[in-house]
């Protein structure tokens, strides 16, 4: 009851920040001075020509009227053509998104759990050689540039040591799997394609962490000072008084209440990661939906930056939702 | 009478960046089995380091670094960490001062209570046999309805509730020996006396043994037979109560004793001239040298032993040597 009521409330307000990113997005599509046509069609194209598209496209008709029309268009679920590749918006996205939420979801598992183990491993052995080995990791994460990881890790282990494939999802002589969910390693178990599941999987370590990396430093930094927090309440005694092994005194009581405000990073982090998967997309020529909105950009193809924006907005506000209600259910004190 | 604890020459202390805080400085006394015991003194000293030591759940920056804690012929601080928190789990039971914070908050308080017996019973928590103590020990300690009751957060329950059900917890497990560190400090004057009454009943039903460390003399008046008065870090006086509130002899109980507000008089309440010493830098010899009307020079240069002058009435005072 409590629980339902707080996702319906969350849901509405998920619905009123995306109206609030589609009118942002419109806004700055439509009014900064840069000329699509023009970087379409080149500088010398003869006026009726220009016309031609701009009626095509609909950039003649009034600014209002195009945005109720775009509206209407995202309602339908339709975000128009993409200027550059000619598909309707809603197809490329299906077809790049799948890496893309392939890269984050590996990233998302390999900075959650290795977060919240150093973070926990720190606290608990503060001030020991792991403790300083998570602060030196944690440090170099939130501050090293991640196109810069990944140029390093990419030199150290892909060129160097020959440990790990380079570029793409799949190395080329490798017949990736029929698309089904367009998750390769998914695909692949489907498939029951072992040489692909296996291939795949190499290829996402990299780039999953270089994606991660920020992300696992902030998750095992804030992990570590709120179990450092959690150790010392009052209830963490009582559960040592009762006689607890210390395993269970900090996995069930400490790490319980630590991971409340763990949680609330991680949902933050998830936002980091699309954002970053621009520029890790881009180091690692990963096919993904970040690699498709920057090419965009560079040819002013505003549909597809519009669409792919939006579309981006919407996975996250939907994390942001799970996050809520995970939220929810490890503090009962936040379900009223 | 037959010893349950005994307490020798404890000395506990927390390296700070202040320096060295000599919390405890050599406490030494007996809890005698089926006894009532009540531990009073000013804040600050020591009694909440006296049982968190007993317990052995003093952390760093403190360390126990002295002394011997006799419970059931074994010494404590002897023990591994294993068998200590066998110890912990069936024979030894602590309720806190603040029972909400003591209770974990993510946790159904049905489930905090199981915790204890299948930790002290070595039973599964998901057992029926564990639901049907939890539900019997929360009717016990007068909780209406147990079943909805286990299902709540620590945050759906008032102070006395919630110290109700830190009781149910410690005393589920019929442990040898109940510590209650101030179980009521925290909590309104009227639900006060119910929580005592309460404590006192279910420990008397269950023929065990509870030290109840209060700085409210009135308490100890009220629910106590027995009391240990300390100061600074040492035993000043132990006696029966009526003794020790009749003919107190240690000039720091004396003081104490005026200092309690007698109901229907007039008078000036009296109290003890000067301040808590600092445990970073404390008194030589009797640490209460400074504030003692009756102080003599061997007070300031030897730590006066603590004596049995009469039967069961220990002081630990130069007066008395
Ligand atoms: N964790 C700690 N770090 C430093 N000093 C402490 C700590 N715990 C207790 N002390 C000191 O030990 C002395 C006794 O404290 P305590 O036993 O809590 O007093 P009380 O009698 O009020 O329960 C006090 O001087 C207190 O400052
Ligand atoms: S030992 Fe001395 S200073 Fe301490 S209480 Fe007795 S008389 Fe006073
Ligand atoms: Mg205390």
């Amino acid at each position: 009851m409590g629980l339902l009521n707080f996702i319906i409330k969350r849901l509405l307000l998920m619905l009123l920040v995306l109206f609030g990113v589609l009118c942002i997005v419109f806004v700055i599509a439509n009014i900064i001075p840069a000329d699509p046509i023009g970087a379409l069609l080149g500088g010398n194209a003869p006026p009726e020509v220009v016309d031609q598209y701009r009626h095509k496209l609909g950039l003649d008709k009034p600014l209002a009227q195009r945005f109720v029309d775009y509206v209407a268009g995202v309602l339908r679920w339709d975000l128009g053509v993409s200027l550059r590749t000619n598909n309707p918006v809603t197809e490329d996205i299906k077809k790049f998104f799948p890496a893309t939420l392939e890269l984050a979801i590996v990233a998302t598992l390999i900075s959650v759990s290795l977060g919240i183990w150093l973070g926990t491993a720190s606290a608990v052995n503060r001030n020991k050689g792991i403790d300083h080995f998570a602060r030196i990791f944690s440090i170099l994460g939130v501050s090293m540039p991640v196109f810069w990881t990944g140029l390093l890790l990419l030199l150290v282990f892909y060129y160097k040591l020959e440990w790990l494939p380079g570029p793409g999802r799949l190395d080329i002589f490798i017949f990736p799997p029929k698309t089904v969910t367009g998750l390769i390693l998914i695909d692949s178990i489907i498939e029951g394609n072992w040489t692909a599941f296996w291939n795949g999987l190499q290829h996402l370590i990299m780039p999953a962490f270089v994606l991660g990396y920020g992300a696992t430093a902030s998750i095992a930094r804030i992990t570590r000072a709120s179990m450092l927090d959690c150790l010392k309440q009052d209830y963490v005694r009582t559960a040592k008084a009762k006689g607890l092994s210390k395993r269970l005194v900090i996995r069930r009581h400490a790490l319980r209440n630590a991971l409340i405000p763990t949680v609330t990073i991680i949902g933050l982090t998830f936002g980091s990661l699309l954002e970053g998967a621009v520029l890790t997309e881009t180091v690692f020529s990963w096919p993904g939906l970040g690699r498709y909105i920057t090419n965009g950009y560079l040819v002013l193809d505003y549909p597809a930056v519009m669409g792919g924006t939006l579309y981006i907005a919407l996975i996250y506000s939907i994390a942001n939702l799970i996050v809520d209600i995970l939220y929810a259910f490890l503090d009962p004190r936040m379900r009223v | 009478m037959e010893v349950l604890l005994s307490v020798k020459n404890l000395r506990t202390i927390f390296h700070t960046y202040r320096g060295v805080v000599k919390a405890l400085n050599g406490v030494s006394f007996d809890v005698y089995k089926k006894d009532f015991l009540g531990i009073v003194g000013e804040t600050g000293c020591g009694k909440s380091v006296t049982s968190l030591s007993i317990m052995r759940l003093i952390e760093e920056p403190g360390e126990i670094v002295e002394g011997s804690v006799v419970f059931d012929g074994r010494d404590l601080l002897k023990l591994s960490e294993e068998e200590m928190q066998k110890v912990r789990a069936k024979e030894i039971s602590m309720i806190f001062q603040e029972p909400k914070m003591a209770l974990n908050p993510v946790l159904k308080i049905g489930f905090q209570i199981a915790e204890a017996i299948s930790t002290a019973e070595d039973l599964s928590i998901k057992s029926k046999e564990v639901w049907e103590k939890v539900y019997e020990i929360l009717r016990a300690v007068g909780l209406p309805d147990p079943e909805s009751m286990a299902e709540k957060y620590p945050h759906e329950l008032s102070g006395g509730m919630a110290q109700r059900i830190m009781i149910a917890m410690g005393l589920v497990t019929k442990p040898k020996l109940l510590i209650a560190d101030e179980p009521t400090s925290a909590l309104d004057v009227t639900i006060q006396a119910q929580i005592l009454h309460l404590i006192k009943e279910l420990v008397s039903e269950m023929d065990t043994t509870a030290m109840i460390i209060t700085h409210n003399l009135g308490i100890v008046a009220e629910y106590c037979e027995r009391v240990v008065i300390m100061y600074a870090g040492n035993v000043a006086e132990i006696g029966d109560v009526k003794t020790i509130f009749k003919e107190p002899l240690h000039p720091y109980t004396k003081g104490l004793i005026k200092a309690v507000p007698v109901i229907g008089t007039k008078g000036k309440l009296q109290t003890i001239k000067g301040i808590v010493p600092d445990l970073v830098n404390p008194p030589s010899g009797c640490r209460f040298h400074p504030r003692c009307e009756h102080a003599m020079d061997i007070c300031s240069k030897e730590l006066p032993p603590i004596k049995e002058v009469k039967t069961g009435h220990f002081v630990a005072c130069h007066l008395y040597n």
